[in-house]
């Protein structure tokens, strides 16, 4: 399976290959071809001769495509350089630098080419080959004009030794005259050129070639003839020297023509011709010579051009094609700059930049599925966190979290009520600094005690809490404990703070209200027969006893009977404290009800005085109006008992409402509730004055809590104010009856 | 290609520039042209005056051939202007000197023969001077058509030595030839 896959690849590399180069590699194959052949053609072959117009053809528009494709390249990177594409600097960059590279040797080479063949072609013309070749043909021609003027005068001779012989037996003295002076050919013309006899080496039955009527002519005018000329034969054109003489008879009075033939030495005739294809081949090289740099030189320029710009193309390819996979790796991490992790770059090679992509694409992966899963965790950790922060937010508990540098970083609502402040505003805030603002600075003491606890080695810890607000004295239960850190020891802070005022108040009541019960069921009963058998006794004993002891028994009586009076009073009062019959809520005029109290206390006899100020847009609320009674007696008569030492009391009876809430204030000029004091006074039996049960203010606290209402006291030391003390009581009652079974009640 | 063009054209307007120096341009002229009908033959008269540029003299006397194209075309005329090529004779005669023995020859590549003269003049003469040269039979011509003839000579300069080619092609000395000359022939009767 692996080789047919590599086997695939191969042949997808061999694809791409010729896809990218082979254009290239063809028409820079063409072009070699070409000039190699053109080369050849110049260097006097004859193989590619007729083709020549073709090659210069292919040459020029073979250069002139290479030079197009370059054009267009340097163009498409240009635009790529502009546009600032991926990888197009360093293509840019590196095609410049090895384009330097490449020019810079073969630009010498050319120059060095171009002057080495123009050097060259002149030294093969020199002056020395050109004179030499000169001189030979000089001696050829010196040389076969010497045989030519023997021949001539040996002809000239035989013609006149023999001159008798030539009219008589014309045949016999032609062959003797060839064979004597070592003629070819000897022939015997009349003056018409009509022939009379002939003699020839070669033994043939033809007769000879007649000579031009021209050199008949010649002859007729009485001069002779002597050429060298060329004749052709079997084997081809062979010299000859022609003379033709003229032989005149004085006898007879005839002239006649004598014809020979001598025939040139081989050896001479081919050194004669030698020297003449020589020179003529010299003459037309030597005119050739500056053409002949021409076309080097042109082919050279093609040449160079070809090399150049095949060399440069090459070079742009491969980078290109080594720079693909960064432009690809650039789009790549453009995508993941973008978000997109789903990219893939493709890996065009195996090499070592292939290596890189498939890294880069893992590592794209692993960073995809690595930010789902952070993904995935963040909204498991912000459904974690609001999750929490609701759980929180219900929380009748009050949470705090600081860091460890003791910086507000988490508040709830619970937090913000216990503690009476907003600290919303302050998160992120140090604690230690919010501390001091006008509106936390009641937490001062709560924290001073909180902060120590922090520093102790436990992680976790629990402290109980007094508490003082704007709202009173509060009792509160707080846990502390470290929050976990991955790289410190802590990483911040902790503290849950419970409200258990009216926990701890519950189960005070509780305890009184049982204690009540049993006083009253174990006291009350009793003091009926007790106080029965003090009359009895009174009636019974009183006849009987002196005059003496008659009062003393009476007073002794009278004293039980006040004790156990005062003592069912005692167990009446815990009785009402521990009953907790159900309210009778109903629709009443407060302003009535405050008006006819305030008028049960009118004695002018008395030293206190007890006066309304009553909001009149307090209409009808819903309400026990017999326990709002009970809670404005006790409160006044708490009142006047605090003012017995007064000489001026005066008691003011006030109401306030608005839409939700009625708003109670009894208020007096007394010598006001010293501070300590305001923790217990609503406790049962708490109380400093010699009088009383001490259940006044416990039995009101008991009716405000079963209405749903607060009561606050706001008090002035005699001692810290002499001119502006008192105390007063403000009871906070909801309008409405906050109990739905009595709001459906007043609906039907 | 259009680097190939320019390139061209370079090499063209190279040649134009650098000839100025040239005093006596080469030309062929032909000054006399007859077509005639003889013996049932089309034939031809004509005389061709060659004037040679120095640098062709230079080479032939350094025993470089000079080629010539010989081209005559008879023409049937055709309907809207157009004409049928009847007949097309082309052939090449070639100047040649020899230094040896100092002799001008006219080889006719069409006949192969050859003929020496001692004067480049004699030869140009004897090569420019056609006499009753057959064209056509006049059987093988219609008579209700219209026929033309043309006659040209130009030097060819692809038969010059490879080397030279180059340099004939940017030197405005070898660049020789006459127009075309043609005449309408008579309607045959």
């Amino acid at each position: 399976m692996s080789k047919l896959l590599s086997s695939k690849t191969a042949n997808r590399n061999k694809r791409n290959f010729l896809q990218q180069y082979g254009w290239l590699i063809s028409i820079s194959s063409i072009l070699l071809i070409t000039l190699i052949a053109l080369s050849q053609v110049l260097q006097s072959s004859e193989q590619f001769a007729q083709f020549y117009a073709t090659l210069l053809l292919v040459s020029f528009v073979g250069v002139s495509v290479l030079v197009f494709m370059l054009f267009t390249t340097l163009k498409r990177l240009r635009q790529n350089y502009v546009k600032k594409r991926a990888g197009s600097i360093i293509t840019s960059k590196l095609t410049t630098l090895i384009s330097l590279i490449i020019v810079i040797p073969l630009l010498v080479t050319y120059v060095f080419s171009i002057t080495f063949i123009n050097k060259g072609i002149d030294q093969w013309f020199d002056v020395k080959t050109e004179q030499a070749l000169v001189d030979a043909v000089s001696l050829v021609k010196i040389s076969l004009d010497n045989q030519r003027r023997n021949h001539l005068k040996s002809t000239e001779q035989a013609a006149k030794i023999y001159y008798e012989g030539i009219s008589i037996t014309p045949v016999l003295t032609i062959n003797k005259i060839r064979k004597q002076f070592n003629m070819s050919e000897a022939s015997l013309y009349t003056l018409n050129g009509r022939l009379i006899s002939f003699s020839s080496k070669i033994s043939n039955n033809e007769l000879p070639k007649v000579p031009k009527s021209s050199l008949f002519q010649q002859i007729r005018q009485g001069h002779s003839y002597a050429a060298i000329e060329s004749i052709a034969g079997a084997t081809g054109n062979y010299q000859v020297i022609r003379i033709m003489v003229p032989a005149s008879n004085s006898i007879t009075k005839k002239t006649y023509v004598l014809h020979a033939l001598f025939s040139i030495p081989d050896q001479l005739s081919l050194l004669a011709n030698s020297v003449r294809v020589s020179a003529g081949q010299y003459q037309e090289l030597s005119y050739l010579k500056d053409p002949l740099k021409t076309s080097f030189t042109v082919v050279l320029t093609v040449l160079l051009l070809l090399a150049l710009v095949s060399a440069i193309l090459f070079t742009i390819k491969i980078i290109e094609n080594l720079v693909e996979p960064i432009r690809t790796l650039a789009k790549g991490t453009r995508a993941v700059a973008k978000g997109d992790y789903s990219v893939t770059v493709p890996v065009i090679n195996d090499d070592d930049l292939g290596q890189l992509t498939k890294s880069f694409n893992d590592m794209i992966q692993q960073i995809f599925l690595a930010r789902n899963e952070i993904k995935f965790s963040h909204q498991q950790t912000k459904v974690q966190q609001l999750y929490l922060q609701a759980v929180i937010q219900n929380l009748n508990s009050g949470v705090i979290t600081l860091d460890m540098n003791l910086r507000l970083k988490t508040v709830n609502d619970a937090a913000n009520k216990i503690l009476n402040t907003n600290l919303f505003l302050q998160l992120g805030e140090p604690l230690k600094e919010t501390l001091l603002l006008e509106n936390t600075v009641h937490l001062q003491p709560l924290f001073d005690g909180i902060f120590p606890l922090f520093t102790n080695e436990s992680d976790s810890w629990s402290k109980q809490f007094n508490f003082d607000c704007i709202d009173g004295q509060k009792i509160l239960l707080t846990h502390g404990s470290t929050l976990p850190s991955l790289d410190k020891k802590h990483g911040g802070f902790v503290i849950v703070i419970e409200d258990i005022t009216e926990l701890v108040q519950a189960q005070l009541h509780a305890a009184w209200s049982d204690v009540a019960k049993r006083l009253a069921h174990e006291i009350k009963n009793p003091l009926t027969p007790i106080q029965l058998s003090a009359e009895r006794l009174q009636y019974k004993l009183a006849s009987q006893l002196s005059d003496e002891y008659q009062p003393f028994l009476s007073r002794m009586t009278d004293t039980i009977i006040a004790q156990v009076s005062s003592m069912q009073q005692l167990v009446q009062a815990f009785a009402e404290y521990a009953d907790t019959p159900k309210l009778e809520i109903l629709p009443f005029q407060l302003n009535n009800l405050i008006r006819d109290i305030a008028s049960m206390y009118l004695n002018n006899q008395q030293n206190f005085q007890v006066v309304t100020k009553l909001d009149e847009a307090c209409g009808t609320i819903y309400a026990d109006a017999s326990k709002i009674r009970q809670i404005l007696h006790n409160l006044i008569k708490n009142a006047i008992e605090a003012c017995e030492k007064e000489e001026h009391t005066l008691i003011v009876l006030s109401s306030q409402c608005n839409d939700h809430d009625v708003r109670l204030c009894v208020a007096d000029n007394g010598p006001g509730i010293p501070e300590t004091a305001k923790n217990w006074i609503f406790e049962p039996y708490a109380t400093d004055k010699p009088k009383g049960t001490g259940l006044g203010l416990a039995i009101v606290k008991k009716i405000i809590d079963e209405h749903r209402g607060q009561i606050k006291v706001k008090s002035i030391d005699k001692n810290t104010s002499p001119t502006e003390h008192g105390t007063s009581f403000e009871i906070s009652l909801p309008k409405n009856s906050p109990l739905p079974e009595y709001k459906s009640k007043d609906t039907q | 290609m259009r680097i190939g063009v320019v390139l061209l054209l370079c090499l063209a307007s190279f040649s134009l520039f650098a000839n100025d120096k040239i005093v006596k341009p080469s030309s062929i002229h032909i000054s006399y042209f007859h077509p005639y009908f003889e013996a049932g033959k089309l034939r031809i008269d004509s005389q061709v005056m060659f004037s040679l540029s120095p640098e062709m003299e230079q080479a032939l006397q350094h025993q470089i051939p000079l080629t010539f194209d010989i081209e005559v075309k008879l023409l049937e005329q055709q309907a809207f202007y157009f004409e049928r090529e009847v007949k097309t004779i082309h052939y090449q005669i070639k100047v040649l000197y020899f230094n040896y023995s100092h002799k001008f020859i006219i080889s006719n590549q069409r006949s192969q023969a050859n003929q020496s003269f001692t004067s480049l003049k004699d030869a140009l003469q004897t090569f420019g001077t056609i006499r009753n040269f057959k064209i056509i039979d006049l059987a093988d011509l219609s008579s209700d058509k219209t026929y033309s003839i043309a006659f040209r000579v130009s030097f060819n300069r692809w038969k010059l030595p490879t080397p030279l080619i180059i340099d004939s092609f940017l030197d405005k000395s070898w660049y020789l030839a006459s127009d075309w000359r043609k005449m309408t022939l008579p309607r045959l009767e």
